[in-house]
């Protein structure tokens, strides 16, 4: 058992760093670390260097374009992007959509797909959720009608993420309503201006718009828009949900973020002193530090458990868990050290536009409103409470 | 001991309860602000005048009283600025010794023809009663105010201000300043949680002598009791918008179908909503014990009201992020009323100092006057 990473490692590392000091668009990283929400064009660009660089598909195999890293290389990776204060990678066409494409799809697909999703040039948006259909996903309705060389869809999804901006969509349709809920799921693709799709804005708590209904009136998709097998979506959406699990714990963001409020609790006075000298201010601090460094070496060591040939099992539940519960506290604290200068609500400053004047300090006034917003950290992408039932079952045995 | 409420007291909820299903139907009016026209129709119900002392032109209640009321507002969430002027403004006015000057105050106040607000919190200065950055100079017979506020609950509303600030060799200082003093400048904004609040600057305003408040550095004699029934105030309200938010979850639950079960057969969601019922009792036993001792003055009193804030910094933050949990995507939708419950809720936790600043004040009332909660009991 050793904790150092190789030579090469370390190499690796700060070619990574001094990437995202230098290359990236700094102006995105400055706007993700003021809180503002960012532009379609801002996360476009910020891919599109990467893509530059050749590291647009850290999880996709070397033949498609993919950066051929090991697990390790990865995890520092996606560690110093989070901690260059860079934000998400728009997560729907390059780390979901593609490796179903790359995975299952017909050689025209990949051919077709593949290269325009590594370039950022299509902005995808994930439409699986639906209103009757979140925790129990397989209880999706939407229906797809075969009709000649078409199939015609009809129904709604729901909470649909930057569906606003996006090109294409991927799609779990039913094909099949007779037997079992997760028999007669079919996977589709198709471009969100076709005749028939009507997306209406959900707006959230904050005041932001990240979601969307997304309604179906007879929208006509080709037939060749299907991935694999009539009917075997379900897998293919399983197969995907085991994919998405690298990022979940986002250890590296975290930490940069527990910084960022050191130093803004350090400028924060009280009657004694400075706030983040204050006892209990500083004992919930550590609370949470320590917290963050075992969710960083849980996922170290089920890194190690992969790179050594085991598979990522259900214990990658942990990781969506914690990693959502620190993400939250953050916010927390956030809003906390914050006190009544949180108070004033500008409707529109997490807008990329917004000009205004700011009412009190910067990351005071988006205090609030992301503490509001980061609820949805353990409600997307399965529940807290689905993940737990997942590691019952699953790693308990229960 | 006696823990109902009197026959008056209910016929003012049921009133009052009804008062809001008429005015804020949410959805209707939504987070808007308050309609002029409400406050005067609350003036005419009595509901202004109720915390105040009859010589005063009150309707002879307490804390008590103002607690029933502002756990239906907060029920209702309806954007009322009671707080802002009868609790705090009026908790002011209602503790000043020259009975003449009382009663004129309480007197416009009442009638909804005053909004007075109180203006001391400061970004520069966390959460602290007894010391503001805000300076009262002398000259002559005058004061000469600078120093600026921030999180002025109804500030935009307000014709007059209660403003602290530090005579130097006195210490803290109560002013009162109308709103188109030369040298007052205000910046409006809706708060995170739907209220109107402001942030006020004063730069060299000019008052008499008769504006004091309180003899010269005494304002703490005042400030610091009429924050304690500002607690109660939230604290009530946060009941009203717990029994929304438990009420609400209850029913969502037993109507959300996923499995092809209702979600409220998850006994591990049961348990989280047993979990928010049992924060919400205990508020509303330290919600009584404070209210009662609201007017009792004393160490008892600033004990039981920091005790409640103390709590309440935890039961709003479970009841507020189980509800929106338990209602999946649905509770971080705007257009969902629990959204906006567990916004304000959220700012209760904080307003007035959080569960911190309140655990070091009950520590150091406890040290100072011994464990008085066991006289009492
Ligand atoms: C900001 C945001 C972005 C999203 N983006 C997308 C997207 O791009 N594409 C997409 O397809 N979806 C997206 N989603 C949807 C997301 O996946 C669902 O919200 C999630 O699966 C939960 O479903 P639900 O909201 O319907 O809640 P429900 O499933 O109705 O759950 C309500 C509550 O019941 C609990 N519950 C449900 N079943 C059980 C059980 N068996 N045991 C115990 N408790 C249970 C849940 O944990 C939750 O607390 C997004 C959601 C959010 C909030």
């Amino acid at each position: 058992m050793n904790l150092e990473f190789s030579a090469e490692d370390i190499a690796f590392r700060d070619e990574v760093r001094q990437f995202f000091a230098t290359k990236y668009p700094q102006d995105v990283i400055a706007k993700n670390e003021a809180f503002v929400e960012l532009s379609k064009d801002d996360y476009v660009r910020a891919q599109k260097a990467l893509h530059a660089r050749g590291w647009a598909g850290p999880n996709w195999p070397v033949e498609y374009g993919g950066t051929g890293w090991s697990h390790t290389q990865r995890y520092i990776f996606f560690k110093e992007m989070g901690a260059s204060g860079a934000p998400w990678v728009s997560p729907f066409g390059l780390m979901m959509v593609a490796p179903v494409i790359y995975t299952f799809g017909t050689t025209e697909q990949k051919e077709r797909f593949l290269p325009d999703i590594l370039a950022s040039n299509v902005w995808w948006c994930q439409g699986y959720s639906e209103p009757g259909a979140g925790s129990d996903l397989a209880a999706l309705r939407t229906s797809a009608v075969r009709d000649g060389d078409h199939y015609v869809v009809n129904g709604a999804k729901m909470w649909t993420t930057y569906a606003q901006y996006a090109d294409w969509m991927f799609c779990l349709v039913r094909t099949d309503a007779s037997g079992r809920k997760q028999q007669g799921i079919t996977f589709l693709l198709f471009p969100m201006d076709s005749p028939g799709i009507t997306v209406r804005p959900i707006i959230t708590v904050d005041g932001t718009h990240e979601v969307n209904e997304v309604i179906f009136d007879n929208l006509r998709v080709p037939v060749e828009n299907r991935v694999g097998e009539e009917g075997k979506g379900w897998d293919y959406a399983k197969y995907l949900l085991t994919h998405e699990r690298t990022m979940v714990a986002d250890v590296g963001r975290s930490r940069h973020n527990v910084e960022r409020i050191k130093k803004i609790a350090a400028a924060e006075r009280t009657k004694s002193g400075a706030l983040i000298d204050d006892e209990l201010f500083r004992r919930r601090l550590v609370d949470l530090e320590v917290e963050l460094d075992a969710l960083e070496y849980t996922e170290l060591r089920l890194l190690s458990e992969i790179e050594t040939g085991g598979a990522p099992g259900a214990e990658s539940s942990i990781l969506k868990i914690k990693g959502a519960e620190i993400q939250q506290a953050i916010t927390e604290f956030l809003l906390e050290i914050a006190g009544n200068k949180a108070l004033p609500f500008v409707r529109d400053r997490m807008h990329p536009d917004w000009d205004g004047a700011p009412v009190g300090p910067d990351y005071a006034g988006m205090a609030a409103p992301r503490y509001f917003n980061f609820r949805k950290a353990s409600i997307y992408g399965g529940t807290n409470e689905i993940q737990k039932n997942i590691i019952a079952k699953a790693v308990l045995g229960l | 001991m006696d823990f109902h409420f009197t026959d008056e007291q209910r016929l003012l909820r049921e009133t009052l309860s009804r008062f809001c299903q008429d005015h804020y139907r949410f959805g209707v009016q939504g987070q808007t602000a308050p309609r002029p026209g409400y406050w005067s129709e609350l003036a005419e119900l009595g509901v202004l005048a109720l915390p105040f002392q009859e010589a005063d032109g009150g309707l002879g209640g307490d804390m008590v009283d103002a607690m029933l009321v502002m756990e239906v507002f907060g029920k209702a969430l309806a954007p009322e600025p009671y707080l802002a002027n009868i609790v705090l403004a009026g908790g002011v006015l209602k503790r000043l010794s020259d009975k003449d000057r009382r009663q004129a105050l309480i007197g416009e106040l009442v009638s909804g023809e005053a909004r007075i607000a109180l203006a001391h919190a400061e970004a520069t200065n966390r959460d602290s009663l007894s010391h503001v950055d805000t300076t009262a100079r002398r000259e002559g017979n005058d004061f000469v105010l600078n120093g600026d506020k921030i999180a002025v609950l109804d500030g935009a509303h307000a014709d007059t201000f209660i403003v602290s600030a530090m005579v130097k060799g006195a210490g803290l200082t109560l002013f009162l300043v109308p709103a188109n003093s030369p040298g007052l400048s205000q910046q409006g904004y809706e708060g995170v949680d739907g209220f109107d609040t402001s942030n006020l600057g004063l730069a060299n305003v000019r008052i008499g002598e008769e504006a004091l408040l309180c003899e010269v550095g005494e304002g703490l004699d005042l400030l610091e009791p009429a924050i304690d029934d500002g607690i109660v105030a939230i604290g009530a309200e946060a009941i009203g918008i717990m029994s929304f938010l438990i009420e609400a979850t209850i029913d969502y639950t037993k109507t959300r179908k996923q499995f092809d079960v209702p979600i409220s057969s998850f006994q591990v969601l049961q348990h989280r909503m047993v979990d928010m019922f049992i924060e919400r009792e205990a508020t509303v036993s330290l919600l009584y014990k404070a209210a009662i001792l609201a007017g009792s003055g004393g160490p008892e009193a600033a004990k039981a009201a920091s005790a409640l804030k103390v709590h309440l910094g935890r039961a709003c933050r479970v009841v507020g992020q189980q509800a929106v949990q338990l209602h999946g995507g649905m509770g971080i939708a705007d257009e969902s009323p629990v959204a906006h419950y567990f916004k304000r809720l959220t700012i209760i936790s904080q307003q007035f100092g959080a569960a911190d600043t309140h655990a070091r004040r009950y520590a150091a009332i406890d040290r100072r006057s011994g464990d008085t909660s066991k006289q009492i009991a």
